[in-house]
């Protein structure tokens, strides 16, 4: 039944080429963005996590 | 108090918005996760228990090591981690979006959703209710209740990021967006199956396709469910814990990408060697090896943030837990793409080898994260300190010792057992013919595997009263006051901007461009098997099942024989000295599902048919050490009295015609009739041998079935 349908797709040969190509082309695209990125942004977004307010004490370790 | 707070708020004091996080879905995730977590590991400590002391609970069908190893890999899979990731997940994306969870029912619908779906778990594998596919034996009304439940979760999730105050999407909410969308996927179509029962299912795969879809969503299971998540944990708790960002967010932007790029396809590495076709192995192998940059990458990663903060490592208990296990994820996933080298593969497969490696995995990376980001957590919502430091140091020790004294006993025990099978003596005949002598050599490994762990499970004790001591000190903030500026309906565009920034800030767009990734993967390894005839060479001796072997087969998946026996003789000398010709794949075309199996705790099976007399069977599934005296396998006493549900026989024959097997039409009203022709005949073959047998019971059905296993191609030969 599902054989059937995959069955009639046309130039299912293509398929791995072209996702070969996807690949590279992505992430070699990638690369180039990420090597080329605002570093003030890049300062930003890994400073996300520690923005809010809190009160670090709540976990201090006993001095001693 | 943080290096880079406070860049974003630019909005004057007089538009931000009062808001509070909720904190009331992240305790209950938490307290399951605890609750879960000691269940899971104590069922753990039952099975390796039972592996040395095979009656320890004799008798006791719904306790049987078959039925509750499928107990233990699904609860701490999907009960342990599971909760581990809801509430790290609800904690961290509040804060990250600045924003509360954007419907509250919704927290409490996915809350006791999920744990309905744990419960009905803990109900029907020990009843034998089970789809007989690894960490995906919950039945078809149950996997109905996730779909629906997982819907729920991630609606609540997209709507929180959709309704967020921070324009920008952290790297922690990728991974959990990525999860989301490859968890369903995965799960829909690896349980893709035709009800016959209320409890009982038949999936539309049947042999190297179910193979293939099995393995997909294993190994994926492993990667979207055990490792992205805890990856985006790892991205939050870990800057937290250690008040430092992140090393390189570069990297995590790498990181992302290239894992789940390349984690979908490396599937086939679980079936090296089996009938599945060359070019697919071949594919798993390279993918898994590339696999290693990218989690390289990430674990340096997490472990670099703790840079300048390794002095506190040696104090604070978080922070151990936290290196530890990314360090034990480092491990595993070099070792992952290790294992998938065809030529270590052919030691490691089967062996005990494998379960070093995930429990690894599981103990280190799954275990140690989660513990950390408790003993994190729970001080802050209950506004208190930790109740003993040294308690949770002592903890962290008594773990670590755990996983080593667990892991390494495990390790030799897969080397010498896998050496024991493929050594020859000098006259060519194998030196070790009798398995059960390969059993024997490794039974001390296992009493050592099961002390690792039960000081690990200690440990987890420890961490119990450590946090009910620190919650009794505290008071809990069931929301905590929040506030923040609204997203401008305008967004002002920067100068230099460019399309990653664009997805950045797009969950919906993310959430489709990672399940075209994904699925790209999934479809190319799995298209051309199902298209291309030729993967699948017929035998035309294979013939489907007569129904009282069909109704045998049901029991063997009731009774969870695959997580002890393969069905799969490699093409090695070895094997087809021991086990007979190797395995074809078109042998398996009637098998839904297929059950090649992961570990051979005893022998394969695929060419056990009429290999011994009807009675040997009869009286090894009787007592089992009484035809082979030492073997761990359990009796299965219960199988002897138990009678044969055959009113579903013509349903499944039906449910098997609409799958395509060939029965005749209407056979499926003649078909009962035919069992008990053919069971009459088993009866009277033990009747000669002094076997007084009822023919409606379980046991005639099973040995039907072992007797049929792999005689399809015999047939063939001697025609």
């Amino acid at each position: 039944m599902y054989k059937d349908v995959l069955r009639s797709i046309d130039d299912i040969s293509l398929f791995p080429v072209i996702a070969i190509l996807i690949f590279f082309v992505f992430f070699i695209l990638l690369g180039i963005r990420v090597v080329k990125m605002d570093k003030k942004h890049v300062n930003k977004m890994a400073g996300l996590p520690l923005e809010e307010e809190e009160n670090v004490s709540l976990f201090s370790l006993p001095s001693n | 108090m943080s290096l880079h707070a406070n860049t974003s708020r630019t909005a004057p004091a007089s538009v931000l918005e009062k808001f509070a996080y909720d904190n009331v879905t992240v305790k209950n995730f938490a307290f399951a996760t605890v609750f879960w977590g000691v269940a899971g590991m104590t069922v753990g400590l039952l099975v390796a228990l039972q592996m040395i002391f095979p009656e320890l609970t004799d008798g006791i069908a719904f306790l049987s090591f078959g039925r509750i190893r499928p107990l233990h890999t699904n609860a701490v899979i999907f009960a342990f981690v599971g909760n581990g990731i809801f509430m790290g997940v609800y904690y961290s994306l509040q804060r990250l979006c600045k924003a509360r969870m954007w419907n509250d029912a919704l927290s409490k619908i996915h809350f006791w959703g999920w744990q309905a779906i744990i419960l009905s778990a803990l109900v029907t594998l020990p009843m034998g209710i089970s789809s007989a596919k690894e960490y995906a034996e919950l039945e078809w009304p149950i996997d109905i209740a996730i779909t629906l439940i997982w819907v729920v979760f991630g609606l609540n999730m997209i709507m929180t990021i959709v309704n967020r105050r921070e324009r920008h999407i952290y790297v922690a909410i990728w991974f959990f967006l990525a999860t989301w969308i490859t968890v369903a996927m995965l799960h829909i179509v690896n349980n893709l199956e035709v009800p016959v029962t209320l409890t009982k299912s038949y999936p539309i795969f049947s042999g190297v396709q179910d193979a293939l879809v099995q393995w997909w969503y294993g190994h994926n299971a492993v990667a979207f469910f055990l490792t992205t998540p805890y990856l985006g944990l790892m991205y939050y708790f870990v800057p937290k814990a250690a008040n430092r960002p992140v090393y390189s967010y570069r990297l995590s932007i790498i990181h992302f990408w290239a894992l789940i790029f390349i984690y979908i396809w490396a599937g086939p590495h679980h079936l090296l060697y089996t009938s599945l076709p060359d070019w697919a192995q071949s594919l798993g192998t390279v993918f898994s090896i590339m696999l290693i940059a990218p989690s390289w990458g990430g674990m340096l990663n997490g472990l670099l943030t703790l840079r300048g903060a390794w002095d506190k490592v040696r104090t604070d208990p978080v922070l151990k837990f936290l290196v530890v296990a990314v360090t034990a994820y480092g491990m595993a996933t070099f070792e992952g793409p290790l294992l998938s080298i065809k030529s270590v593969n052919a030691i490691s497969h089967y062996t005990d080898w494998t379960i070093g490696h995930v429990h690894v995995g599981a103990l280190g990376w799954n275990g140690f994260l989660t513990f950390g980001i408790l003993y994190w957590l729970i001080p802050r919502m209950w506004k208190t300190k930790l109740h003993s430091v040294k308690l949770a140091n002592s903890h962290f020790w008594i773990g670590t010792l755990g996983i080593i004294v667990y892991c390494i006993p495990l390790y030799w025990a897969g080397f010498t057992q896998s050496l024991m099978w493929k050594e020859f003596t000098e006259e060519g005949y194998l030196a070790y013919p009798n398995f059960l002598e390969t059993v024997l050599q490794i039974l001390p490994m296992y009493m050592w595997r099961a002390v690792g762990g039960a000081m690990y499970l200690t440990g987890v004790f420890m961490m119990v009263y450590n946090l009910v001591k620190t919650i009794n000190a505290g008071s809990f903030a069931a929301n905590e006051e929040a506030e923040a500026a609204p997203l401008s309906k305008k967004y002002e565009k920067h100068e230099n901007e460019y399309w990653h920034k664009w997805i950045e800030r797009r969950p919906v767009q993310m959430l489709v461009l990672s399940l075209v990734l994904v699925a790209i993967g999934g479809l190319i390894e799995m298209v051309p098997t199902f298209m291309i005839e030729s993967n699948i060479p017929k035998i035309a001796s294979v013939q489907p099942y007569t129904p009282l072997e069909l109704q045998g087969r049901d029991v063997y998946l009731k009774e969870g024989c695959y997580t002890c026996h393969s069905q799969m003789v490699r093409p090695f000398r070895s094997e087809t000295e021991r086990y007979g010709e190797y395995s074809k794949s078109g042998e398996f075309i009637y098998d839904y599902p297929f059950q090649w199996g992961s570990k051979r705790t005893g022998p394969d099976l695929h060419r056990v048919g009429g290999k011994y007399p009807d009675s040997w069977h009869y009286n090894h599934m009787l007592d089992p050490r009484g035809i082979s005296p030492g073997s761990i396998m359990p009796a299965y006493q219960w199988m002897i009295t138990n009678k044969l549900d055959t009113t579903t026989t013509a349903a499944k024959i039906r449910t098997m015609q609409l799958l395509g097997v060939p029965y005749p039409e209407g056979y499926d009203q003649q078909a009962n009739a035919d069992l008990m022709k053919q069971a009459e005949e088993i009866t009277a073959n033990l009747k000669r041998d002094g076997i007084e047998a009822q023919s409606d019971t379980e046991i005639i059905a099973m040995i039907a079935y072992l007797q049929r296993l792999g005689t399809d191609i015999k047939a063939s030969k001697s025609e």
